[in-house]
């Protein structure tokens, strides 16, 4: 699995996401993310189609979008994602 | 023309422009040269600095000029983690804070720092049993904005330094960008305190940085010689000398300049707003001088351009999202996407008349009768 992941030096949800991506992560090392910032990587974030809120982070399995998980989660609801994402793939 | 965007910038006043030319024109020596008129210039930034320590009740503290409250606000948090990352890398922040300290945030968690932001209650207000679970050993920093620019929420400074001088090695940083000139502010309570002129009917490219005696920075520009170690670069007196005179003429007839402001806020809200049945206040226990409202189903940059087009001038705010009719601070707060979608923020001043609201309220109705 591969996940972009798309934020923003501005953006408070994706600084205070942080913690949470990094503890829920942890448990996933074989995932890759990738880290696109909405300003400094303006062309590569265009081909995602970014809605209203960031951070937006877009789940690749073989290369074919799976989930778009927009926002702040707990990391509760990190976990439960990722892990039905980890067991479906 | 009617403006109503004050918290986003304020008109020059025209004793503060004047103040400027005259000392660009005749003070224009460099205040680092030793002859006769850089001497005067450096004699003029002094007075000035003087004049703000007086006004602010800030004699402990060093005044470092700045080109705004963005460069303020990246000294305080950049400069106060890379002189204080020998004690630790933790700092304490709101959510609710302005992007120039998010950005310096973002930042220093790229470079390893850990950042914790407080949870609030349902006004926005910080959750100081949460900031004293938060303090740790290593927790080197708090920086929370005393007003947020666009809901207009209020922290309690005092109640947060209640907490934090509990601890002896953490600092206090606020970003009081929409408060000094605004309110009866006390920056005694910070160690560190970040403010601008052109939020006071001052001159943009001049701001400043309040730093307590004790509290050690690394600078953000280098430079030579300077008013300040911490800043470096020519010092630029006029504006200084304009920053002065912004902060006095903004406290001057201060508590009828704020009566009139509160008497404009509940006009707007409980007299012309109820007439329109989509609105809704979305903070309801800031300043007087901010009122953010939604007009559910009307997008926000949709009522702004319309707003424009009839010559009144408020806000949207496009912070953290990509998309400039989506709020995620009214988001954040409410927890609705139709407000955050639909949410404007109106911004008081002295210098605001009734009748502006009134023209305001009108237009608002004629826009939502041609959307409808």
């Amino acid at each position: 699995m591969k996940i972009v992941r798309i934020t923003a030096m501005w953006c408070m949800s994706c600084l205070s996401m942080k913690k949470t991506w990094k503890k829920a992560l942890k448990e996933y090392p074989n995932i890759d993310i990738i880290d696109l910032d909405f300003d400094f990587n303006e062309e590569e974030v265009k081909k995602y189609n970014v809605g209203k809120t960031l951070p937006e982070l877009i789940v690749f399995n073989d290369g074919v979008e799976i989930k778009r998980i927009v926002g702040e989660k707990t990391l509760k609801e990190m976990n439960q994602i990722l892990e039905v994402l980890n067991e479906k793939n | 023309m009617i403006y109503l965007d004050y918290s986003a910038t304020t008109p020059l006043n025209k004793e503060v422009l004047d103040a400027f030319n005259e000392a660009n024109l005749k003070i224009y020596g460099n205040p680092n040269s030793t002859h006769k008129l850089g001497i005067l210039a450096k004699e003029l930034i002094d007075e000035t600095t003087d004049i703000i320590k007086a006004i602010l009740n800030a004699s402990a503290y060093e005044v470092i000029y700045t080109s705004g409250a963005t460069e303020a606000n990246n000294l305080a948090i950049k400069g106060f983690a890379e002189a204080n990352n020998h004690r630790g890398k933790h700092i304490i922040s709101s959510p609710y804070e302005h992007s120039s300290v998010t950005s310096c945030l973002n930042y220093l968690a790229k470079l390893g720092y850990e950042i914790d932001i407080l949870g609030t209650d349902a006004n926005g207000v910080v959750d100081l049993v949460e900031l004293e679970e938060l303090i740790r050993e290593d927790t080197i920093l708090v920086s929370i904005a005393m007003i947020n620019s666009e809901l207009g929420i209020l922290q309690d400074l005092k109640a947060i330094k209640e907490v934090i001088k509990k601890y002896s090695h953490v600092s206090f940083h606020s970003d009081m960008t929409q408060a000094i000139g605004k309110i009866n502010v006390d920056v005694t309570v910070c160690d560190l305190v970040t403010f601008t002129g052109h939020k006071i009917y001052g001159i943009k490219g001049v701001g400043a940085l309040l730093r307590k005696e004790s509290i050690n920075l690394v600078p953000v520009i280098h430079g030579g010689k300077s008013t300040s170690v911490f800043r470096g670069g020519t010092p630029a007196a006029p504006l200084i000398y304009s920053l002065g005179k912004a902060i006095t003429t903004v406290y001057l007839d201060f508590d009828k300049k704020s009566k009139h402001i509160e008497e404009l806020y509940h006009y707007l809200i409980n007299e012309l707003l109820p007439d329109i049945a989509i609105s809704h206040l979305n903070s309801k226990s800031g300043i007087y001088h901010i009122v953010n409202i939604s007009f559910i189903g009307l997008k926000a940059n949709v009522l702004q351009k319309a707003l424009s087009d009839r010559g009144i001038y408020i806000s949207t705010q496009t912070a953290c999202n990509s998309d400039s009719s989506f709020s995620m601070t009214v988001k954040r707060l409410t927890g609705s996407d139709e407000l955050a979608e639909s949410s404007v923020r109106v911004s008081l001043s002295y210098l605001t008349k009734k009748s502006e609201l009134d023209e305001l309220v009108n237009a608002i109705k004629e826009i939502i009768h041609e959307n409808s």
